[in-house]
């Protein structure tokens, strides 16, 4: 379920140039997973940090394993 | 993460950093770089320094690899006014430090993105070379946007096991002066008995054995060399048989005696005296550590060699590096 809604999510930030900006200004880790909860409330996709999280350690992996 | 159906309005700030897939087809993540400059020795460096933000790492666009293709005919890039093929171990590193120390120039070095479509045929049978060349032409158009001001000039500098390809970068980037590179072979494989590129390692390229190296292997050593020898013959006969784009043959003792004063005369570049001094100022650094001066390692590095090794290196080297010196000579 926190899967689905972080994929919803990421579609809304990814069609929307006010959000991008707002999570872009934030490279700060703990400033960043603050401002995405409360983002992703207002979306109708909460998030917690330990999904955010996950999705995080996902897409490092994704990277990582990228020869693989 | 799904593919998007069409092409979002992708402005310059973002960059393709991965390109997958399978026999299904290629599909493209693209990471939002910002104003990161290409700087790091190598483009992986890059972009890892970037994926350090959260947002970078977690907001990825997904695209078809026809969408890549698209965003070229929109946003086609700047152009591009080099190429730098070589044998590695062998001072490419140190050539695109310098290319990139001009903030006019994006320098992209050993790009994961370039690599794949290259070696898109490996896993997409039927594959032919005018569907890579356009890829490769479109992600080299995504790559070198203009993200700065200042930025009006592409280099690309490939991973060694692309000298193979010359031909195709010839067709997919007519005119576009290039250089190979290349070593006296026993530093080379000095270096790389320390630590192994990854065309040094049968399979690790997805490449066959018999396929990479043209014949059967019996040792790592024997592997490396015939590799290396093959890399360094597809850069002598693309050179003998160049005919529109300026290109040079170097030998890295030329670069380390001067490489500031080189770049110059091998890309066509017109210096201010101040930039001439930056150069040199970048050269005297390790370029694969710019945080280090440089250090004169050849006699460490050939001293690192097996009997084996040497013994391999000669019977399949050697003869290669003397034929490219004698062209180089023209003797």
């Amino acid at each position: 379920m926190s899967r689905e809604a972080f994929e919803r999510f990421r579609a809304r930030v990814l069609e929307d140039p006010t959000l991008q900006s707002a999570l872009q200004a934030t490279p700060d880790l703990a400033t960043f997973l603050v401002l995405a909860q409360r983002l992703s409330a207002e979306q109708g996709c909460a998030l917690t940090e330990s999904d955010l999280r996950d999705a995080l350690d996902a897409a490092r992996r994704t990277w990582r394993e990228r020869w693989i | 993460m799904s593919p998007e159906a069409t092409a979002p309005p992708l402005d310059e700030s973002w960059v393709p950093i991965r390109v997958h897939g399978d026999a299904g087809g290629l599909e493209v993540d693209w990471c939002h770089l910002g104003p990161e400059r290409f700087t790091a020795p190598f483009f992986d460096q890059t972009v890892e320094d970037r994926l350090r933000h959260p947002f970078a790492l977690l907001f990825q666009h997904r695209t078809s690899i026809d969408a890549l293709v698209e965003r070229q005919r929109i946003r086609p890039g700047l152009p591009v006014r080099g190429l730098v093929f070589h044998m590695s171990r062998c001072g490419s590193t140190l050539l695109a430090q310098l290319l990139a120390a001009l903030p006019r120039h994006v320098v992209l070095s050993e790009a994961g993105p370039v690599d794949t479509v290259l070696r898109a045929h490996r896993e997409l049978p039927g594959l032919t070379d005018a569907q890579r060349i356009t890829w490769l032409q479109a992600v080299v158009a995504a790559l070198g946007q203009r993200r700065h001001p200042d930025e009006e000039a592409v280099f690309l500098k490939l991973d060694a096991w692309h000298a193979l390809e010359l031909p195709l970068f010839q067709r997919a980037f007519p005119g576009v002066p290039w250089v190979f590179l290349y070593r006296e072979p026993l530093e080379v494989m000095a270096s790389h008995a320390r630590h192994r590129g990854a065309h040094m390692l049968p399979g690790a390229l997805g490449l066959a054995p018999r396929e990479a190296a043209g014949m059967p292997t019996t040792s790592l050593d024997e592997y490396g060399a015939r590799m290396l020898a093959r890399i360094c013959e597809a850069g002598l006969r693309a050179f003998q048989h160049r005919r529109d784009a300026p290109a040079r043959l170097v030998d890295f003792t030329q670069l380390h005696a001067s490489a500031a004063d080189l770049l110059p005369e091998l890309f066509d570049l017109k210096l201010t005296a101040d930039e001439r001094q930056h150069l040199r100022e970048v050269a005297g650094r390790d370029a694969k550590n710019p945080v280090l001066p440089f250090e004169e390692n050849r006699d460490e590095k050939a001293r690192g060699l097996t009997p084996e090794a040497r013994a391999q290196t000669e019977r399949h080297l050697r003869s290669a590096y003397e034929r490219l010196e004698a062209e180089r000579q023209g003797r």
